[in-house]
């Protein structure tokens, strides 16, 4: 009986603890990164700043509409959807496969007695290739490729893919090994090969969250394209670039009234995808 | 014959509280031959799932031994033990199949482990072994749910896709956990029947823990009860009194 009260009130002290000092740690950890990043909210109510604020954001209206202006905007989204796809395919050939190669629960070494062996090390190893394609922005490799290929949507591919394959091969990884579990040792025990698990215990465990990752990278990568083309890398952004810096405000509202359209729509046929595996 | 057999075979766990220690199997010496029908009853948290584990060698023991065909599979290269595991089928307690799947693709793991990959790759959109698998469903009577997902099942339905799998594996040796959990009391007679019907045709090693006492009594012709760890008795139906029964069930 005496064993049983010291198991509960330990565990309870052990939970209390840790909560509050992870609380405090954090808050301490907060309160000076305002200053650090001189964030002064007040600054964008003073006089002078609100009168220039005002004046730029009313030189937007009205929109520019005519036909003319309206068919390059047309044709900007097609090319921005169209470098965002083919950049997230090419993505997906370098995700995939890393995914697969890093993943620790394909690694029967692993799932057996826990321990890191030789294919630990290389896992690590490519895990650090891909933290390095991720890391440097995709705006940055837009850049690089921008002086390699040319002004044009190749850059705005290459960059795409480099950084999202770096991301997309890590998230793969780690739903695969978030679904991993009693369900997938099961497998092992009883002789299942590693495509075996992947196919008929991990991939149906995680095929919602891999497809909405996916789906969501896709719709990201619809913004990061746009943002792509202030660096001539094709697509609206291009297309903003110019009308910003020739202050044609009317210009700037379309193609900002574009975007949304264009996010609308990569956000319904996301959501219809996710419906229709759920 | 000697099938397997497990020699002062300890299997200890951290305790993650207490930091100490703790015996889930401790010192089992126990021999299992070929075409055994053993029962391993015991109470809860006895070690039943682990001992049975242990058999199928699902991870290596703390100290001790295990013998499969008087060779120790945690002394071979990883593959041959791997493909070792392909004789073994182990039906765990939790239904080993993820639920956005369908029965179909859930009974077939029965198979996976004697199919090549390229199989069972053409399998995951051509269902080649439907009629294999209708036939066997059909003997739990959940035949016509073969293509429906297997959310949509109840438990006991679910049960019986994990103990289709069993009968459908080219395995022998068989180690299921509770195999009749979520039966009502008639379904689990018909069930056990058919497992042990099936086992005997096929001459398997069947071992299996169970709650239900009468059951383990009436079918199998091996006991083993468990208490602690530790093996209490292991006796022919006929040699266990309701003495050596309560001996194992007592707190």
């Amino acid at each position: 009986m005496k064993g049983k009260r010291t198991f509960v009130s330990l565990t309870k002290n052990h939970m209390v603890d840790r909560n509050l000092i992870i609380g405090l740690v954090l808050i301490v950890l907060f309160v000076p990164l305002f200053p650090a990043s001189e964030f002064y909210p007040w600054r964008l109510f003073d006089d002078r700043n609100f009168d220039i604020t005002l004046k730029f954001l009313s030189s937007f209206y009205p929109p520019k509409v005519d036909v003319e202006f309206l068919s390059i905007i047309f044709y900007g989204s097609l090319q921005t959807i169209a470098i965002a796809t083919v950049g997230l395919v090419f993505a997906l050939l370098i995700g995939v496969p890393a995914s697969l190669l890093i993943t620790n629960v394909l690694s029967f070494s692993k799932i057996e007695q826990g321990n890191m062996s030789f294919t630990g090390c290389v896992r690590y190893a490519i895990r650090l290739v891909l933290i390095m394609l991720r890391s440097i922005p995709e705006i940055v490799w837009a850049l690089i490729f921008v002086r390699v290929v040319g002004l044009g949507p190749m850059a705005g591919i290459l960059a795409i893919g480099l950084t999202y394959g770096g991301m997309l091969g890590k998230v793969y990884a780690e739903i695969l090994e978030s679904a991993a579990g009693i369900k997938h040792i099961q497998g092992m025990q009883i002789g299942y090969s590693r495509f075996q698990i992947l196919a008929y215990v991990l991939i149906p465990q995680s095929s919602l969250e891999l497809v909405s990752y996916t789906v969501y990278r896709w719709e990201c990568a619809i913004r990061s394209t746009v943002i792509m083309g202030f660096v001539g890398a094709g697509g609206l952004g291009f297309q903003l670039e110019s009308s910003l810096k020739m202050l044609h405000g009317g210009e700037v509202l379309t193609i900002l009234i574009a975007f949304v359209v264009l996010v609308w729509v990569a956000d319904q046929f996301s959501s219809l995808i996710r419906r229709s595996v759920r | 014959m000697c099938h397997i057999e497990l020699s002062n075979y300890v299997k200890k766990v951290r305790d993650s509280v207490t930091e100490n220690s703790k015996f889930i199997l401790n010192q089992i010496n126990l021999k299992i031959n070929y075409g055994d029908k053993v029962a391993i009853v015991g109470p809860s948290g006895a070690g039943k799932t682990t001992l049975l584990k242990a058999m199928v060698f699902s991870d290596p023991p703390s100290t001790g031994k295990i013998l499969v065909n008087s060779k120790n599979p945690w002394a071979m290269p990883r593959s041959k033990r791997h493909g070792l595991r392909k004789q073994f089928f182990f039906v765990p307690q939790e239904n080993p199949f993820p639920n956005r799947q369908s029965v179909y693709h859930a009974a077939l793991g029965g198979l996976l482990p004697s199919m090549n990959s390229l199989d069972s790759f053409i399998n995951l959109f051509y269902p080649r072994y439907l009629n294999d698998i209708s036939n066997v469903l059909s003997k739990f009577y959940i035949e016509d749910r073969v293509f429906e997902r297997v959310d949509k099942l109840s438990g006991g339905e679910k049960r019986r896709i994990s103990l289709s799998r069993a009968i459908l594996s080219k395995a022998s040796f068989w180690a299921l956990d509770e195999p009749l959990s979520g039966l009502d009391t008639g379904l689990a007679r018909d069930v056990m029947n058919i497992l042990l019907q099936t086992s005997t045709d096929r001459s398997l090693t069947f071992v299996c823990s169970l709650h239900q006492v009468d059951i383990a009594l009436g079918y199998f012709s091996r006991i083993i009860g468990i208490k602690e760890a530790s093996i209490v008795f292991d006796l022919a139906p006929e040699q266990v009194t309701d003495e050596t029964m309560r001996k194992v069930y007592e707190r």
